[in-house]
């Protein structure tokens, strides 16, 4: 299925919305943005993406069709560093590439299960695409399962390079954050998940989240990007080519950088103790990113004392997600939610 | 006329007609590991105490058997080093591992020889436990390739020694069962003393198995991620942050050498938890180790019971 499409009226979308409209594109009912926002989120429609299974602990959800998501443009007042004659966007719910326009997919937890607690998804791809269904949807319909509020970031990738990843996550964490209310989320309760070279974007969120680069010069840039908590998987977490995954380096700062770019985007080097508290799982056989990635960072949380949960499999690979035919890595998710739990982000409940 | 010659052959044929059927029952509960000699042994043992479940002064080391639950033997044996800082054996009953019994498991506690002995004592004794269980295996009801072993805090450097340094000609004394592998078919390593150098050395440890100012070769021979191979075997590790007694380091620094000789390996790595066994209910997500560590053994099929010969 393909996303209703509508390349060439996009300039003309950020024109009117400058312009402080408020703008629907014709075509199927769009949806009623959560209200007061000072700045209206462009509505587009988006057909749900099929059902799949979750957690081992949770039954597969049932085949209810589910209501259009919203879908919020990170930059409304302009994407900054938008390149010239953009191209399209190439998109299926699995898979989306060619970014210009970051947005965030709202995933509401079920009203009378919502706790407050919310979490940005940054899928992985390499900072080559997005896999956004099994590190994007999939994860926020486990995260809704718990009564989490999940929002699925679509990031900007190798056609941009740093500092527009960087610049993406930390927008939409403001974003969220500063519109808490409307979303029904608590302030103090936004954390972070990202997988792959997503988890490598989450851990700049929870390390860079006051850096210049970050920044835009606007006055939403004053609202904190700092995640209340942060989830790596299989992360990226290094630009150090002893233990880098090259396709990431490349893509985001270049095939020879200089050496305060790599210095930048090693994030075990800018840990320090107001770092939220991190939970990390991997698996030992995974060939793409190293698992020392998952152990520096780790070492580096605890030199600068804070809190952290790592587990570390036997076997999985790499990009697990929500895979449940790989042997013990595929109870992460538990692990995850007995950490949140335990820190009161999630209700009391521990799994055995 | 003496009657006894009778009920003595009644008792024989009855042991003899029974005898298969007592297996388990055969394991003695304790079981000395040196009926020939303790090794290097000293002319006065006189010093040799328990006080509760500490023994201290230990010249005659020994195992104490846990029979798994009624009806639950699963053919697994696990042989426990319990900690102590290689100053005494503390075995704390059996809280520690009842887990392990109640899923099966055979334990042998070992009570091992400390700083009385220091180095090669420790290991010679835990090799010796494995090679002797696994010389009895099959008259025990036993799998000769699933004895594992468990540590915890020093304990856990007996283990892993056992597990690295299984060939080493210090853990040989010539006797017959030399010829039996002294290599645990795999290690739990909790809140573990692994290294012997510092920065992350546990300095009593240290002191006890080698002496407060040990040769460099003799730390690094003992500072066993420095021992890891690929033949080593697998392993599952916890450790806690909260750890301010001997240092996660210890575990993280073995686990790297495991990934990067190939072997197999689990780590946990828990926020809260003093240095000990970690079960407090008090420690959260940590108290569940052996939940995950009896999880790992079943993954790799250590809880399944051996199929009758």
């Amino acid at each position: 299925m393909k996303l209703p499409s509508f390349p060439p009226l996009r300039p003309a979308l950020l024109v009117l919305t400058l312009l402080g409209g408020s703008c629907q594109l014709p075509g199927p009912a769009p949806v009623v943005p959560p209200t007061p926002p000072a700045r209206v989120p462009t509505a587009v429609t988006v057909p749900p993406p099929a059902a799949r299974p979750t957690s081992p602990a949770v039954p597969p959800p049932a085949p209810v069709p589910t209501p259009a998501l919203q879908v919020i443009d990170l930059w409304p007042e302009g994407v900054p560093g938008l390149k010239p004659n953009a191209t399209p966007e190439r998109s299926t719910p699995a898979s989306a590439s060619n970014i210009h326009h970051p947005t965030l997919t709202v995933y509401p937890a079920p009203a009378g299960t919502a706790n407050g607690t919310a979490v940005v998804i940054c899928p992985g791809g390499g900072y080559s695409n997005l896999s956004m269904e099994n590190e994007g949807a999939s994860i926020a319909r486990w995260l809704n399962s718990r009564g989490v509020t999940a929002f699925v970031l679509k990031y900007r990738l190798k056609e941009y390079g740093q500092p527009a990843p960087l610049q993406d996550v930390l927008r939409a964490l403001r974003t969220v954050r500063s519109q808490a209310t409307a979303f029904k989320v608590n302030p103090d309760r936004l954390g972070i998940i990202g997988f792959s070279a997503g988890g490598h974007l989450a851990a700049c969120a929870a390390t860079l989240y006051d850096d210049p680069a970050g920044k835009t010069g606007v006055k939403l840039d004053e609202t904190s990007a700092r995640p209340d908590f942060a989830m790596l998987l299989y992360p990226v977490i290094t630009m150090d080519p002893a233990f880098f995954h090259k396709g990431s380096r490349d893509n985001l700062i270049g095939t020879n950088p200089a050496p305060e770019l790599t210095a930048l985007y090693s994030t075990e080097l800018h840990v320090t103790r107001t770092t939220p508290p991190t939970f990390l799982a991997q698996a030992e056989d995974d060939r793409t990113v190293p698992v020392e990635n998952s152990i520096q960072f780790y070492l580096a949380l605890r030199k600068a004392g804070v809190q952290a949960e790592l587990h570390l499999y036997e076997k999985g690979g790499h990009g697990f997600g929500l895979k449940t035919n790989v042997g013990r890595a595929a109870e992460w998710p538990l692990r995850a939610e007995d950490w949140m739990r335990g820190h009161g982000w999630l209700p009391e409940v521990i799994h055995l | 006329m003496n009657p006894a010659p009778g009920r003595f052959a009644a008792l024989l044929l009855t042991l003899a007609l029974a005898g298969p059927l007592l297996r388990a029952a055969d394991i003695p509960r304790q079981i000395p590991l040196w009926p020939e000699g303790v090794p290097g042994m000293k002319a006065d043992t006189s010093d040799e105490t328990v006080s509760g479940t500490t023994y201290t002064h230990t010249h005659h080391p020994f195992l104490l058997y846990n029979a798994p639950k009624a009806g639950t033997a699963n053919g697994t044996a696990v042989i426990f080093a319990p900690g102590g800082g290689y100053v005494h054996v503390n075995t704390g009953g059996t809280g520690f591992f009842q887990w392990m019994l109640d899923g099966g498991t055979a334990v042998f506690t070992l009570v091992y020889r400390t700083q009385d002995y220091g180095h090669p004592a420790p290991l010679q004794d835990m090799l010796r436990a494995v090679r002797l269980v696994r010389s009895h295996a099959a008259e025990w009801g036993l799998a000769p390739d699933r004895i594992g072993a468990i540590g915890n805090s020093a304990g856990s450097h007996v283990v892993a020694s056992a597990g690295t340094l299984f060939d080493a000609p210090e853990g040989r004394t010539g006797a017959p069962l030399d010829a039996v592998s002294g290599r645990p078919d795999f290690m739990i390593l909790t809140f573990s003393v692994l290294t012997m150098e510092p920065p992350y050395v546990h300095t009593a440890s240290r002191d006890g198995l080698i002496g407060r100012n040990p040769s460099p070769e003799l730390a690094a021979h003992f500072s066993l991620e420095k021992q890891v191979t690929k033949a080593t075997p697998p392993a599952f590790l916890v450790h806690t942050m909260q750890d301010t007694t001997v240092r996660e380091e210890n575990s993280i620094q073995f686990y790297q050498a495991l990934v990067k000789a190939g072997v197999p390996a689990e780590l946990h790595l828990y926020e809260k938890g003093t240095h000990g066994s970690g079960t407090s209910a008090s420690f959260g997500q940590t108290a569940q180790w052996p939940l995950r560590c009896a999880d790992w053994m079943r993954s790799h099929g250590w809880l399944n019971p051996v199929s009758p010969p």
